[in-house]
This record gives structure tokens, sequence and C-alpha cells, in this order.
């Protein structure tokens, strides 16, 4: 066989024909695309709201600690104090609920197949 | 002029009129079909492919740049969603021998005729590694135009006859050892 022949064997002119109801399939698909409600937006302003909430407290969170540590002792005695002091239940309960929240997503993401 | 109806379609459709579709699928759905028969050789399949493919332009019409022609877009959509189909899909296992339908190729009572030679040769196609067998399927729907196939597949003109020269060879090695056939690159 050449380079000749290959040409020949692919350069088919048989077409196939299409079946009679084929654009009408595809139509009734495209209707139904039309009708459908547009996709969620993605709620850019709630997340960029919450997002910058987050930070401002985090500083906040970060700037007490930091003074808290420099006129209290080391950072470590900041911590100890926090988890055994007056609201170290309340620590340990928002430090628990962001674990079990990583816990689900990273479980929800697996469950839908999600990878990175 | 299928440009120009192509294009006031598209705005038709773009400005909410779903039924301007129509007659783009209908103009188009030959090639359509045709292109994706030719990564499946199966009729039924074919249509599937070519059904997801208007679909996916439908949805995506608006990221056509009018730059380029409406068909050369529509062609780069379907054959995106032919090769992902197609990675989804392995094709059944069939041999070269079987493909082309010889009982025995050796044998002189039984000489190989043109079309199963051809058809075995479109079959081995299908067997082709993704990127060598896209580069030839969409290189010969196109009438062998290596410019239309780069701008199809979105690569560059010496990537497309870089592949199509591998992929001679390859079919070469592989239908030679099958059907006692002389090497294919002799003359290319």
């Amino acid at each position: 066989m050449k380079k000749e022949d290959l040409d020949r064997a692919l350069s088919e002119s048989t077409e196939i024909r299409v079946s009679d109801g084929f654009a009408e399939s595809v139509m009734e698909r495209v209707r139904l695309e039309a009708k459908a409600p547009p996709p969620l937006v993605f709620p850019w302003k709630r997340f960029s709201a919450g997002m910058g909430t987050c930070a401002v407290l985090t500083i906040v969170a970060v700037v007490l600690a930091i003074d808290a540590g420099v006129s209290g002792g080391s950072s470590s005695e900041w911590f100890e104090e926090a988890m055994t002091g007056p609201y170290a239940l309340a620590w340990q309960w928002t430090l628990g609920s962001l674990l079990a929240s990583l816990a689900m997503y990273r479980g929800t993401m697996r469950l839908a197949g999600y990878r990175r | 002029m299928s440009a120009d109806a192509d294009r006031l379609q598209v705005e038709r459709v773009l400005a909410g009129d779903a039924e301007a579709f129509e007659p783009i699928v209908r103009r188009w759905q030959g090639p359509l079909v045709n292109l994706a028969y030719r990564f499946c050789r199966d009729r039924g399949r074919a249509e599937e492919m070519a059904q997801e493919a208007f679909l996916k332009a439908y949805r995506s019409l608006k990221l056509w740049r009018h730059e380029a022609a409406f068909s050369s877009w529509l062609f780069a959509v379907a054959t995106n969603v032919y090769r992902s189909h197609m990675r989804r899909f392995v094709p059944p296992s069939v041999s070269i021998e079987q493909a082309g339908e010889i009982a025995d190729p050796h044998s002189a009572e039984a000489p190989l005729e043109q079309s199963d030679r051809d058809r075995a040769v479109r079959h081995a196609v299908t067997r082709l590694p993704a990127k060598y067998r896209d580069v030839v399927t969409v290189f010969y729907f196109h009438e062998m135009n290596v410019e239309q196939t780069a701008q199809t597949l979105g690569l560059r003109e010496g990537t497309v006859k870089a592949r199509l020269h591998r992929a001679r060879a390859l079919l070469s090695q592989r239908l030679s050892t099958a059907l006692s056939m002389p090497q294919l690159l002799e003359e290319s």
C-alpha cells in the first residue's frame, strides 16, 4: 500500500445520510435548554462581603492576640490562658466547629467526585 | 451566502430567538454527523455525538468571535466534543483483519478486495493514539487541507504535518504486518 492508497482509503466520498428526525430532536433539546431558567450566578457580592468581614475579624483577632502577648506575656502563655480561662469552652467550640466544617467540606467534595 | 445566513441567525439566537438555531442545524447537520462518524465509525453514535456538538455550540454561541468563519468555529467546537467523547468511550477491540472482514490475508484464493483494505485502514485509524487519530480524521475530512485542520484542532500547521507523518508511519507499521503491505512511507 502506497501513500496514495492511504489517501484514497481515508478520503472516502461516501457520505452517511442523517436520519430524518435529527434536526427536530436537536431542536427539542435546544427548546428545553432555552426554557430552562438561567444557571444560578455565584453570589459574588455576598461572598466578597463575607470574605471582607472574615478578613477584618482575623486582623482584629491577630492584633488583639499580639497585644495580649506583648502586655501579658508570651504568645504560648496567651494561648494556654485562652484554652483554660473563662472563654476556654467558647474557643474549643469554635475550633471544633471549624474542624467539623472542614471535614464535611472534604467529605462532600469526595462524594461529589470532585478532584482538584 | 451561508456565512451571512449563519451570522444573521446567530445574532437572532443571541437576541433570544431559539428557533433561529434550526436553520443552522439543518445546514450543518450533514458535515457534523459525517465528521462524528469518521471518529467513531458508528452511525447511531455519530448522531448522538453531533447532537451533543450542536447543543454545546448553542450554549457557547456568544463565545464565537466573528473574525473566524462560523463554520470553522462550529467544527472546532464539534471536534472538541468528539475528542472528549472518544476519550470516554474506548472503541471495541476489533483486530485489523476483522475490521476488513478478511478471511486469510495471505491466501492467494482470497485476495484482498480494495474495499476491504480501505475499511481495514479506516478502522486502524480509530485504533491510533488520540493525538494522531484526531489529526488524521480531521485532515481527511477537510479534504487534506492542513490549514483548516490546524484551525479546527487549534494546532500549528507544523504540528499537524509532524503528527500526520508519525500517524502514517504507525499505520504503515501496523497494517504492513497485518495485511502484508509494503511500507507506506516509501513515497512520503
